[in-house]
């Protein structure tokens, strides 16, 4: 983080054939396509991991501390972090992501964003991160059996990299001191604590859509259980051959890459804005999660110069989606 | 709204008094033993009375050719837990308004302290502290931090990872998110579908580990929210332990319970929502008697209530 760049500079910078990233030719994977793909060997469905989350999280981090966006749409992710994580859900969100920015940039003409166009700036934005991260992370597998266990030890590294982050580098020395079954069982409690936190289940009423829901939400928790064990076996014992295959092998997670230092600190509360042109232009070749920072980082920053009035939609297009 | 684990309680005793009955159809008692959680599922869910008769009909139209796996049974297992949920909320919504008037009328964030203390109550009697299942030990600790695989992970951030995968897990469920329209509105749908996480655990935390005594007597001991000296309660303790005290008529109890503990009382309506439903599914019933019976038509916050709220706001702003 030695090199210190502004928007204008990241406007010049960006555009340099060469000094970008792998953002050009990103597949057209949507961020639920990954996540519908995944099947267990044993027919339960993976539904959504926390990988794509945990990176939206960062991505988000970063840019808010950023000195390439713009206050309001760091104040915009900042206050509509909710809606920021739930853009995943977004289909063909390359269709819609213009319209759902350009509010937000008429507002900035106008000195003032409201809550709505706000609220729609983050919700496009995580769906940008979403699309880096599973773009990154899933765009190349193979088998759909073997998508689910990649991206269970995917999230498993992550939590991991993340406690160790909030607990100053010094927890889980110890892996194998709960058992399985601990780690089990903590797990399905942690979701009966979500469940308490949303206090009860919304319904689909929408068109006679209710009995197909009920029979879903039955069918995802049965699934949800064995799923979990199969995450505490990932915690607790983890496979050897599954943690090369997965983890060492392809480098997903390199914790001594700057971007991913820098997205831990922040994690852990730094408050200082920072740079991080030098990390992301570094992150093209280093560890899959440290990518996909760089591709969402790029994404925000792209969105804030939109935002801000320096491109036009034509060029918010070319820089996000095209080769 | 009453709450969480009450709900969840409210089915679980009731459905075992239901299990324990011979008015009971064999079809329900079939589909509790097999699918007991998922009936979990639906008393944690809104929305009940408005989808009862419509899924108690198909349930009962295809039981006789019902094949494993086609949802039938499923269905009618959180159909079940649906309608011991729609008992918590018409005995409990009138009573939070009634003894809390001040969180309604002030209209505080959050949820109300009457509920999480009965939530509290709830996890020590019938859950004992969280040794019995579906619930667990460490379930409203500070972070879990009495789980022996808490030291392992960061909680938190497991709970708030582990929590936003639910949440868009639900909201991937509902039909919208697949359907074409305009953005504006497809958004509008997102926004009106997301569940916020919203109820704070600390303080249930709080509440269980260091209670405010002057809300204990005002919600607890005062209104006489939980006698386990009352019949129908002994009697769903026992059932839940293994033994089913044969020494308790369960008519007795229900007509006793009328006049006890609100648990007790929440306990002899679930029950007597289960008895009505097993009779509509066997025929016994028409459904104009199941939805009177059901009280489908009637609010789960009475109007002289939720009057007596606004005339409490209203001299309030004066």
């Amino acid at each position: 983080m030695t090199s210190h760049i502004n928007r204008r500079d990241f406007l010049k910078k960006s555009t340099i054939a060469g000094v970008g990233l792998s953002f050009g030719g990103w597949m057209s994977l949507q961020p639920g396509q990954a996540m519908a793909a995944a099947a267990l060997a044993n027919g339960h469905v993976l539904k959504m991991n926390i990988t794509p989350i945990a990176i939206a999280d960062d991505c988000a981090r970063l840019a808010i501390y950023s000195n390439v966006t713009v206050k309001p749409y760091q104040q915009a992710l900042a206050q509509n972090w909710d809606a920021m994580r739930i853009g995943g859900v977004l289909r063909h969100g390359e269709k819609h992501i213009a319209e759902l920015l350009i509010p937000a940039r008429n507002g900035m003409k106008h000195g003032n964003i409201d809550p709505k166009a706000a609220r729609n700036a983050a919700f496009a934005s995580g769906w940008l991160f979403h699309r880096a991260a599973n773009t990154e992370l899933y765009g190349k597998t193979t088998k759909a059996g073997d998508d689910a266990e990649r991206m269970i030890y995917h999230d498993v590294n992550v939590l991991r990299e993340m406690s160790l982050a909030e607990h100053g580098g010094k927890m889980a020395a110890n892996p194998s001191s709960p058992t399985v079954n601990d780690m089990h069982h903590l797990l399905l409690t942690l979701k009966q604590r979500t469940e308490l936190r949303l206090h009860t289940f919304n319904p689909d009423e929408r068109n006679g859509a209710t009995e197909n829901w009920v029979f879903k939400l039955g069918e995802w928790d049965k699934d949800y259980r064995p799923l979990l064990a199969r995450y505490a076996e990932a915690m607790v014992s983890p496979d050897s051959w599954k943690v090369k295959k997965y983890l060492e092998a392809p480098v997903f997670y390199d914790r001594t890459d700057a971007i991913i230092r820098c997205a831990r600190e922040l994690q852990a509360g730094l408050q200082e804005p920072v740079d991080l042109w030098q990390s992301v232009v570094a992150a093209k070749s280093q560890s899959l999660y440290a990518r996909a920072l760089a591709n969402g980082y790029y994404a925000a920053a792209v969105v804030s110069v939109f935002i801000a009035g320096d491109i036009d939609e034509v060029m918010l297009k070319t820089k996000l989606f095209s080769a | 709204m009453s709450e969480y684990i009450t709900h969840r309680a409210v089915y679980d005793d009731s459905a075992r008094l239901a299990l324990n009955s011979p008015e009971i159809c064999d079809a329900f008692k079939l589909t509790l033993k097999k699918h007991w959680e998922i009936g979990g599922l639906g008393s944690v869910t809104r929305g009940g009375d408005r989808n009862s008769v419509n899924l108690l009909e198909v349930c009962r139209d295809n039981w006789a050719s019902r094949k494993e796996g086609d949802g039938t049974e499923e269905k009618l297992a959180f159909l079940l837990g649906w309608r011991c949920h729609n008992t918590a909320d018409r005995m409990w919504k009138p009573i939070y308004r009634t003894l809390q008037p001040e969180h309604y009328v002030e209209e505080r964030e959050g949820v109300s302290d009457i509920r999480i203390y009965h939530d509290v109550i709830v996890f020590r009697e019938v859950y004992d502290h969280g040794r019995l299942a579906p619930l667990t030990l460490a379930f409203l600790d500070f972070q879990m931090e009495r789980h022996p695989a808490s030291s392992a992970i960061s909680v938190k951030r497991a709970e708030d990872l582990f929590g936003a995968m639910y949440q868009r897990t639900l909201l991937e469920l509902q039909s919208f998110v697949q359907e074409e329209m305009e953005i504006d509105a497809w958004l509008d749908w997102v926004f009106k579908k997301i569940q916020p996480l919203y109820v704070d655990l600390t303080a249930y935390t709080e509440a269980y580990y260091n209670p405010n005594t002057d809300y204990l007597r005002r919600f607890i001991i005062e209104p006489n929210f939980y006698d386990r000296s009352d019949a129908i309660i002994r009697l769903a303790r026992s059932i839940q332990l293994g033994e089913p005290d044969v020494g308790i008529d369960l008519q007795k109890a229900l007509q006793s319970a009328k006049s006890e503990s609100q648990y007790a009382q929440a306990l002899e309506w679930g029950y007597r929502y289960l008895k009505v439903s097993s009779d509509f599914f066997e025929h016994k019933i028409d459904e104009a008697t199941f939805s009177r019976l059901s009280d489908l038509d009637k609010p789960h916050k009475p109007k002289e209530i939720m009057d007596w709220i606004n005339y409490l706001k209203e001299k309030a702003r004066n």
